[in-house]
């Protein structure tokens, strides 16, 4: 037996061969417990438009919302997935970019985790305006009336920021996967998943020329994604950097959304891989060394986060203005009714990642676990508190209120989780959920010699070779 | 097409036809109504032009005061109600109630026809059969019979007595609020059993003693305007209003000094000023001075519990040569010695030298003279309960929910009759046998002579909604029934009243005749009317009110002071009851300026309109000071229970600053038992924690009387409204008061004389109004306002040049368009609420009930913002005084709302409102949250108009779905009625001829609209007064609202 190379980035992984093992096995028949999983996100999805359903017969004002506060939970969470779907193409293309190489194993998950966030984001609009049968409004199409969107309106912005976003990160997202497609096909056994897998590779053959067109197209998507990482939430907090609104009307508002989003994109991330690594036994994919990438990108962009909070909070209080200093949801959170979404935010996302400093809590999946989900939490809270609390305690003393969620809102909230999971537990199982392809990058060239795996089984037993298979070529 | 109809003749069928379906709809399909009835449309009526607003002059009757009202009817249904102009009692205005009575015409829980009891339930029956049983029971009655009526005068009135004289009934008029202190201590001292005419325009100084005159207190909007005529800052001059009460009401919040005194020491208060002026020289005791001797006034400053210069500088300031004005007791003040409080009040006006100045014993209150004494009623309802009445006729009031003590119910309960006419099933008409309902007073035909020489007509302003009939006309018809026979009324058609329509030669035989044959015989020769009495009761109803020659006489000579009575005055304070055992705080109730005694409490507008006081809605609420609140350890919405020694309660909290710490109040007029879905079980009825007792001297009802015991019952709830979190402005400086000399100061040109300002034929101009103008016109926000056509952002400060450029993302707007624009005189303002009604009234504005208006989804365009200035920003403790201010949307020119929107629904006019496409709003709220003024409302959900509520709508105004932003858009309906108007004259809309609703309204016309654009326009002259300023002007919205500062006597320069 000769000693067998090991990646730098991946030493647990044998062959190209056990990577196509190890990815394609999870396109599998599933077990119970995934199909129960499945069962409940579908149900969290039903709850959620029956909810919506009950909404729009009866009116918005069952949302809770009220005057003066008229953006609640719905641009609260909104936001919240918004940031989510930063991290994705954060990972696949600056870190692309790059060359960050640790990102092979993990960017495809991220990626989808993008486009279903921002998915499950696109809804919220519509849940949340008054008349959503008329939304359509604000989409500047051709009509006998010349009437268009007012391009004025941060709105209008958002649809285009957040429209544009999602289309490239899913064309990114699927141009990526097209390679590992065709190995799916390729070793499908099923028939209706080797006919999806023949449309969505799109007759990939793994030629020099096709490679060579792919690396490209993949480059400029790459560099065309990466701005968008910093526009689409420096648009989104425009909608309320533009705004009158004491605590909202702030300069600092595009760097700290966009370094809120891919902080808690990171922590979604990490969230959702670490329980799959387990689950999955991928763990010579998803490795300490991940998690102590992504743990220190968390550190910076927190630290800068919280530097905005600190911002604010001194602006607010410098301007000697009675509705800056009593009206942000810094200063006036801190102290008023809403303080423990306040302290909740601070605690969240600045005391809590200061764990981060230490390397074993960096390399502890245990930890960054319950690390991301504080963050996740906080995250969410923050783009509360700078809604709800802001808005509660304007301009006008006499039209101060207090909001709270309703059934309705929750029940919504819940359910765009459910919305979420349920798209990304279908991907775990309809496509290839790490880069077969990127990932063989990293390894090294494969050797005469190698260990076949112990077991294959039956469905993804390598089926016979037609043509030219991806495996050849590399 | 050869054979068959031309198109023409097609459209004339189709036309025809189809006006005649619109019409017949909009008459009455709810009560079957005859067929003769309908309006031929074949015919067109000269004064029905679709789309035109017909107005009616009729009389107000919601209360007693009797304003001169003026109803705009569209298309055969009326839809708005405002004030007579040419009435003496309204001026041109309405208070809340006015406003809402269009809710009374069309509340859905009308009596719809006649009905019998039977059993539990109601049957319905003819109008034959129910007088028959009426006329058989008169019949039987054996001359024991009462006929108790609400209070009215006039013609009615007259037939009235004249019926029950004939039929033997003996006849009582009830009102819950009758003024008998007053008019007993007019008739002690000068022998005149009246409530005398109060003229507040001619008073500068006013002090009063519990006397809720800008509320429901005897002639509230003739009142509120004259105080605010009187008082209000004009030509460097300011006057004052003294209020010596133990709790705020609202005319008491308009208090530059406010004495909380010790409840029941009002009189003592009183006389200790009079003793002092007349000690000062100042003015002469007369006959009183013997009263006045005993007066120690130093006790007085002792049992008041207030410090004594107090009194002696409101004496000093009182004593101003015959231009002050004392007032009261009114409602809230009416306790045992309530006589005494009046009487010392009348003392106070008469060493002042105020008979024959701003009081007048030649004119009086006519409507306040003849009502029984709450005396008279406890006798009326000790002989029901000795079984002495057979037969009850009620018309209108409501004893069982306005009188105290259960045995008013076992009384009714003893009756073997009762017949109601009242128009609603409220709670004493729910024990009667039959149900005659009364037509609406904007159905009915009669008048009313609210004071002196006026004679205000009522005339109907459109067909009965149901199937009612006028009382008048009953009362006729059981008189042909009973074979009765009434001076002036001729012998009845045999086919009954209804079916004759007499032209008013031969003697009458409905009520409508029996009017007009009065007014031919009594009232044209009275007047000096000439021509044929058909032309001059035409010109009579076009006015809408007649005036005698009394009512303008100038005033009698003041007859001397009567000592006779004054050796009975006891000189102690009023006792208040109590059981002893914890019942530490004296209870205060007092009339509502919504609900009245609560009569009106079904009106949805009026539950729905936030308390002028507390800001609460649809509930009741127990007013505690915020230190008693403290020590209880209870805040705003925790329910505590209140015991009496006749009842106990439990009700919500509302911290009142403006409170003794010793003192509790309840407002009256909520907690019905019956009176409609928006009325029954809602709130406490205060009336049943006190006890059935008279004041001796006057018979009054003694409305403080006892004493209560509150505890927290750790129960909280969130109590509707738009009751803000703090009563301080948190440093906002949203609404500004200055001093006096600073006012003169900013007014620099006041005293050099200001321009004669030009008005228009409208209903804002009048002689002598505009005092408030003044200043340099050039100034800088009226400019730059008139530079303005739509939007061009001019920086309020000194910006870097060339900024901002000249044309804007709107681009520039013809010079031609007008620039709407608002200027608000917080001077004038007294925030009545009547602008936020009328703002309900004419823009459809939505009814979100209690449990929406307790989340603050309350849809007021309008709102009247209350602060509580110079005390403690969270509970107003230790305020100086009370700012009111009128929020509506500012129609900025550099508007928040309107780049955020996406989709064009906040859009700016040419003429610079701030326009909302409704059918264009998709819903994001977007406007609403960056609008730093918060005048932006959401339709959470759609809202409901029961059946026929929903006939009021302002066919000019869109109904708003859910999910659909709204606002104010300064009455853009009327903007463009008026210019539509204009351009048909072939001339441009004049200054005064466009008036939003609000405006309209205000009895205090604080408000002015106009076009900025024009130097000589109303609005233009206001809005450069030096005390203009515009609320968050630092935030460069260029509102087009100015807002004139408040002037605070004595507050720092």
């Amino acid at each position: 037996m000769a000693t067998v190379i090991r990646s730098e980035t991946h030493p647990a992984i044998g062959s190209y061969e056990e990577v196509n093992h190890d990815i394609l096995r999870l396109l599998s028949r599933p077990g119970r417990s995934y199909t129960i999983l499945l069962a409940v996100t579908i149900a969290l999805v039903i709850t959620m438009f029956t909810a919506w359903g009950v909404q729009i017969v009866l009116g918005i004002g069952m949302s809770g919302l009220r005057n003066p506060i008229g953006w609640g939970v719905y641009i609260t969470t909104f936001v919240f997935w918004v940031g989510i779907g930063h991290a994705g193409t954060l990972i696949s293309a600056i870190l692309y970019l790059f060359r960050a190489r640790w990102r092979q194993s993990i960017y495809r998950a991220a990626e989808a985790m993008t486009v279903f966030a921002v998915m499950t984001a696109g809804l919220f609009p519509v849940i949340h305006v008054g008349r959503p049968w008329l939304a359509y409004y604000l989409i500047p199409y051709p009509n006998q009336r010349m009437i268009w969107p007012n391009f004025r309106s941060p709105l209008v912005w958002d649809v285009f920021a957040v429209g544009t976003y999602f289309t490239v990160s899913a064309t990114f997202f699927f141009i990526g996967m097209i390679p590992d497609l065709a190995a799916a096909r390729d070793s499908a056994v099923v028939p209706w998943r080797r006919r999806l897998y023949s449309i969505l590779s799109l007759g990939w053959r793994g030629t020099n020329w096709e490679w060579k067109n792919f690396t490209r197209a993949y480059l400029y998507l790459a560099a065309l994604a990466t701005p968008l990482v910093l526009s689409v939430h420096s648009v989104v907090s425009w909608d309320f950097a533009m705004s009158l609104v004491p605590g909202w009307h702030s300069t600092v508002f595009a760097p700290y959304f966009v370094a809120g989003a891919i902080f808690s994109g990171l922590a979604m991330v990490l969230t959702l891989l670490i329980p799959i690594r387990k689950i999955y036994g991928l763990e010579a994919y998803f490795t300490p060394r991940h998690t102590e990438a992504m743990a220190k990108m968390m550190l910076l962009t927190a630290m800068i986060v919280s530097y905005a909070y600190a911002c604010e909070a001194f602006v607010g209080w410098y301007t000697f203005e009675a509705a800056e200093q009593h009206g942000g949801y810094l200063l006036f959170g801190a102290t008023g009714e809403y303080w423990w979404s306040t302290w909740l935010m601070v605690t969240c996302n600045f005391f809590v990642p200061q764990l981060l400093w230490f390397r074993s809590v960096r390399r502890s999946f245990a930890a960054m676990f319950v690390i991301t989900l504080f963050v996740n939490i906080g995250m969410w809270f923050e783009r509360y508190s700078i809604i709800v609390v802001s808005l509660s305690h304007e301009y006008s003393p006499w039209m101060w209120n207090q909001y709270r969620p309703s059934l309705t809102g929750m029940l919504i909230i819940l359910g765009s989780f459910g919305w979420f999971l349920m798209w990304f537990l279908l991907f775990l199982r309809l496509l290839p959920a790490v880069s077969v392809a990127e990932l063989k990058e990293v390894l090294p060239a494969p050797l005469r010699l190698y260990r076949r795996p112990r077991a294959v089984e039956e469905t993804t037993r390598r089926p016979p070779v037609r043509g030219r298979g991806t495996e050849e070529n590399r | 097409m050869a054979n068959g109809l031309e198109r023409r003749d097609f459209l004339k069928v189709v036309g025809t036809a189809g006006a005649g379906v619109a019409l017949s709809a909009c008459s009455s399909n709810l009560g079957g109504v005859p067929p003769e009835r309908l309006i031929p449309y074949v015919v067109p009526q000269d004064d029905i032009v679709p789309g035109i607003a017909t107005y009616y002059r009729t009389t107000c009757r919601e209360c007693p005061a009797g304003c001169g009202m003026d109803v705009a009817t569209r298309e055969g249904r009326a839809i708005k109600a405002e004030g007579n102009p040419l009435s003496p009692i309204s001026h041109g205005k309405l208070c809340p109630r006015g406003q809402a009575s269009l809710q009374g015409l069309y509340n859905p829980d009308r009596v719809r026809q006649a009905l019998v009891r039977s059993g539990t339930d109601w049957q319905k029956v003819t109008w034959e059969e129910a007088e028959q049983r009426v006329a058989n029971a008169l019949a039987g009655a054996g001359g024991r019979a009462v006929f108790l009526t609400r209070n009215y005068t006039g013609t009615l009135d007259r037939l009235v007595s004249d019926w029950s004289s004939a039929a033997g009934v003996e006849r009582i008029i009830y009102d819950a609020y009758a003024w008998e202190p007053i008019r007993a201590a007019h008739r002690m001292l000068f022998g005149v059993e009246a409530v005398p005419v109060h003229d507040f325009a001619r008073a500068s100084v006013v002090v009063s003693f519990g006397a809720d005159f800008l509320e429901t207190w005897v002639s509230p909007v003739d009142y509120a305007r004259g105080f605010v005529q009187g008082t209000a800052y004009a030509n460097g001059q300011r006057g004052k209003l003294w209020a010596f009460t133990p709790h705020q009401t609202l005319t008491d919040m308009n208090a530059e000094e406010w004495v909380p005194i010790r409840p029941g020491t009002e009189h003592l208060v009183a006389l200790a000023m009079a003793k002092l002026i007349v000690a000062s020289g100042r003015g002469q005791a007369g006959a009183a001075a013997g009263l006045l001797d005993g007066v120690d006034v130093n006790a007085v400053a002792e049992q008041a519990g207030v410090p004594v210069a107090r009194i002696q500088q409101a004496a000093q300031e009182f004593a101003n040569g015959g231009r002050s004005l004392a007032v009261g007791p009114g409602v809230s003040a009416q306790h045992r010695a309530a006589t005494a409080v009046a009487v010392a009040v009348a003392i106070l006006n008469s060493v002042a030298g105020n008979y024959g100045s701003t009081l007048t014993l030649s004119r009086t209150e006519e409507h306040a003279s003849r009502v029984a004494s709450y005396a008279d009623m406890q006798r009326l309802v000790q002989r029901m309960q000795d079984g002495q009445v057979q037969v009850l006729l009620v018309d209108g009031p409501n004893p069982l929910y306005t009188m105290p003590g259960a045995e008013v119910a076992a009384a009714l309960a003893r009756v073997p009759f009762i017949a109601s006419f009242s128009t609603y099933l409220d709670e004493t008409s729910a024990k009667a046998h039959v149900l005659l309902p009364d037509h609406h007073f904007l159905e009915s035909w009669g008048d009313y002579v609210p004071r002196t020489g006026v004679r205000s007509i009522v005339q109907p302003v459109m067909l009965p909604v149901f199937d009612t009939k006028q009382t008048g006309d009953v009362l006729l018809s059981l008189a042909a029934r009973l074979k009765l026979s009434l001076p002036n009324v001729g012998a009845p058609a045999a086919a009954g009243p209804a079916a004759a329509t007499g032209t008013g030669a031969a003697a009458p035989t409905t009520f409508y005749d029996y009017l007009r044959a009065t007014w031919q015989r009594e009232v044209m020769p009275s007047v000096g009317g000439t021509g044929t009495f058909e032309e001059w009761w035409q010109s009579a109803l076009k006015a809408g009110v007649v005036l005698t020659p009394a009512a303008t006489a100038a005033p009698a000579a003041v007859p001397a002071l009567n000592a006779a009575g004054l050796g009975q005055l006891r000189l102690e304070p009023a006792e208040f009851t109590g059981t002893g055992r914890g019942d530490e705080f004296y209870l205060i109730a007092y009339p509502s300026m919504r609900f009245y005694d609560g009569r009106t409490a079904n009106r949805p507008w009026l539950q729905e309109l936030p308390d002028p006081v507390s800001k609460v809605s649809w509930e009741s609420w127990l007013e505690l000071s915020p230190a008693t609140a403290r020590r209880l350890g209870v805040d705003d919405g925790h329910v505590v229970e209140v015991t009496t020694q006749f009842g106990r309660t439990r009700l919500p909290v509302w911290r009142h600053p403006g409170l003794r710490d010793d003192t509790i109040a309840i407002q009256i007029g909520q907690g019905h038992e019956e009176l409609g879905r928006y009325a029954a079980d809602r709130g406490v009825n205060v009336v049943k924690l006190l006890g059935a007792v008279a004041e001796p001297a006057s018979g009054a009802m003694v409305w403080a009387q006892v004493k209560a015991a509150v505890r927290p019952t750790g129960e909280w709830v969130r109590v509707p409204g738009q009751m803000p979190e703090n009563n301080g402005e948190g440093g906002r400086e949203i609404t500004r008061s200055i001093s006096l000399a600073e006012a003169r100061r900013l007014e620099g040109g006041a005293a050099a004389g200001v321009a004669a300002v030009p008005h228009a034929e409208g209903a804002q101009a009048e002689a002598g109004e505009p005092a408030a103008i003044a200043g340099n016109p050039k100034d800088k926000v009226v400019t730059e306002l008139q530079g303005t056509g739509g939007f061009a952002p001019q920086s309020v400060a000194a910006g870097p040049s060339g900024y901002p450029p000249p044309s804007t993302y709107y681009g520039e707007y013809s010079q031609a368009q007008p620039r709407w624009a608002m200027a608000i005189d917080l001077e004038r303002c007294i925030g009545c609420s009547a602008c936020v009604t009328a703002c309900y009234a004419e823009n459809n504005i939505g009814i979100v009930g209690p449990e929406q208006a307790a989340k603050g989804r309350l849809l007021t365009w309008m709102r009247i913002e209350r602060y509580f200035e110079g005390g403690d920003a969270r509970t107003g403790e230790g305020f100086d005084h009370v700012n009111f201010l009128p929020m509506l949307c500012q129609q900025c020119g550099n508007a928040p709302c309107e780049p955020v929107c996406p989709v064009y629904a906040a859009y700016h006019t040419p003429e610079g409102l701030n326009g909302q496409v409704y059918n264009r709003c998709v819903g994001t709220r977007y406007c609403a949250n960056n609008c730093p003024y918060k005048v932006r409302y959401f339709n959470w959900f759609s809202w409901e108009w029961p059946e026929p509520l929903n006939w009021q709508l302002n066919p000019d105004v869109t109904v708003r779905e859910k999910g659909v932003m709204e606002k104010c858009t300064f009455c853009v309906q009327r903007i463009r009625a008026a210019q539509n108007q204009a351009r048909l004259e072939g001339r441009g809309p004049l200054d005064g001829e466009i008036t939003p609703a609000c405006a309209q309204t205000c009895p205090g016309d604080a408000i002015v609209f106009g076009n900025i654009k024009d130097p000589n326009s109303r609005v233009a002259q206001i809005a450069a007064s030096g005390r203009g300023y515009r609320v968050l002007e630092e935030l460069n919205t260029q509102s087009a609202i100015t807002y004139l500062k408040r002037v605070v006597d004595g507050s720092e320069a």
